[in-house]
């Protein structure tokens, strides 16, 4: 319980001196949300570094945590997203567990509406020889207002063997600027039957460094299924190069 | 009723209290009605935004800072159309100072003010007579809208534009026509 202390209160002190040296900055372009995806692209010609760390955990007090680092880069309309996924559970140290890609394209306006919409496919293949490979496929719509961004993600996951069903989540995140550089924002992120699974994760949401350059994301959040409860802790650190 | 006596001590001091109250209700409403009177109507101006960012950042960032410019009422920006209207009052700035301020801004990177060509006049004399005005950087037909684009120069020492030399030069090139 003591290491479990440790590491939520290492990140939660790391995130409030990162909130507290936050400064002026311009804006910058990249992942807005945490768990949630919007159409921004990633400025043309740069490359960014993504690390991010989720953990879950139980009441009993089991933590499990997956640290996720890649690199996002792409174009107007294309971004690509190569990652790794670095597991480590009650029982297992942290070890490399898979490696992703990610391809998310961005569709442009719907009609003649302020809703836009991307899509995106990632296939995440499993370090263990005899696990199977899977996929996930996401529908975004996103709708900027003057002080307010609504992403709404629709997803289907499967697994790519005979046996395997499709599993279907729904997400939603509005964030609201709180400062030129800062952002809160709720995202909930829920499976199909929502018994499944349902997130909710409130987040605060930043940029640091005079340049902008480098973005910081934070949000403690509630997971509730019909199997277990658990608190989770997201970060996200975003470095534009 | 002691109170009210005018010309005892106590009653000079009431009268001067009951004044300096009166005063000090008063002169906001003053103030107010100075500040109504000096102020233009507004109008709403629209400039292009080319940029392709959709993320938060940079559509707050453009909302915030053109809403704390003093003179703008309202922002409205449309993705879609990559376009952003700014509802602002020229009494305190002019127009070449707001679209300067927008093109510093992320989203407002080579950003143009969109000024409208009355219908007959002819452009190509429209647009020179609108590159002339000082303080104009340049200016160029939007093909897709056929309105004007137009920026400005952002040294300190270069003159600011209003609306007034926009619409004055395009006013003569359409009076010089008929």
């Amino acid at each position: 319980m003591r290491i479990i202390k440790g590491i939520w209160g290492a990140t939660l002190t790391i995130g409030l001196t990162l909130m507290l040296a936050a400064g002026p900055a311009l804006a910058h372009h990249g992942k807005d949300f945490l768990l949630l995806e919007t159409d921004d692209m990633p400025e043309p010609g740069t490359v960014y570094l993504l690390g991010s760390v989720d953990t879950n955990l139980d009441p009993d007090g089991t933590r499990s945590t997956e640290i996720t680092p890649g690199l996002l880069f792409g174009n107007n309309k294309w971004a690509f997203e190569p990652h790794f996924h670095l597991d480590s559970t009650k029982d297992e140290k942290l070890h490399y567990d898979a490696t992703a890609m990610e391809v998310r394209y961005r569709i442009g306006n719907i009609g003649r509406s302020e809703w836009r919409a991307a899509v995106s496919g990632e296939v995440e293949v499993p370090r263990a020889s005899d696990a199977h490979s899977d996929g996930l496929a996401r529908l975004d719509f996103v709708r900027t207002y003057p002080n307010a961004l609504v992403a709404i993600n629709l997803l289907v996951g499967r697994e790519f063997s005979h046996e395997a069903r499709n599993d279907y989540s729904m997400g939603l995140g509005v964030l609201t600027p709180i400062s030129n550089t800062a952002r809160v924002g709720v995202e909930v992120l829920s499976r199909f039957p929502v018994r499944d699974g349902l997130e909710i994760v409130p987040g605060y949401y930043t940029q640091l460094g005079k340049s902008g350059a480098m973005g910081f994301k934070v949000g403690v959040g509630y997971y509730h299924s019909q199997a277990r409860n658990a608190g989770t802790l997201h970060v996200q650190l975003t470095q534009r190069f | 009723m002691k109170i009210l006596q005018p010309f005892t001590r106590r009653g000079v001091v009431s009268i001067l209290v009951t004044l300096l109250m009166l005063a000090l209700l008063v002169c906001p409403l003053l103030k107010r009605a100075d500040a109504d009177t000096t102020t233009a109507t507004p109008h709403t101006f629209s400039f292009n935004v080319p940029s392709s960012c959709t993320c938060a950042s940079c559509s707050f960032e453009v909302h915030r800072t053109v809403k704390k410019f003093e003179g703008v009422f309202k922002t409205a920006l449309s993705v879609r159309d990559r376009r952003l209207d700014v509802t602002f009052d020229e009494a305190k700035h002019p127009l070449s100072a707001l679209a300067n301020l927008i093109a510093h801004l992320d989203l407002g990177k080579d950003s143009a003010l969109l000024w409208p060509l009355p219908p007959g006049v002819d452009t190509n004399k429209a647009l020179a007579a609108l590159g002339q005005v000082p303080g104009v950087h340049t200016a160029k037909l939007d093909p897709k809208t056929h309105l004007a684009q137009i920026t400005f120069n952002a040294a300190k020492d270069d003159p600011t534009v209003t609306a007034t030399q926009l619409k004055d030069a395009v006013n003569g090139v359409a009076h010089a026509d008929h």
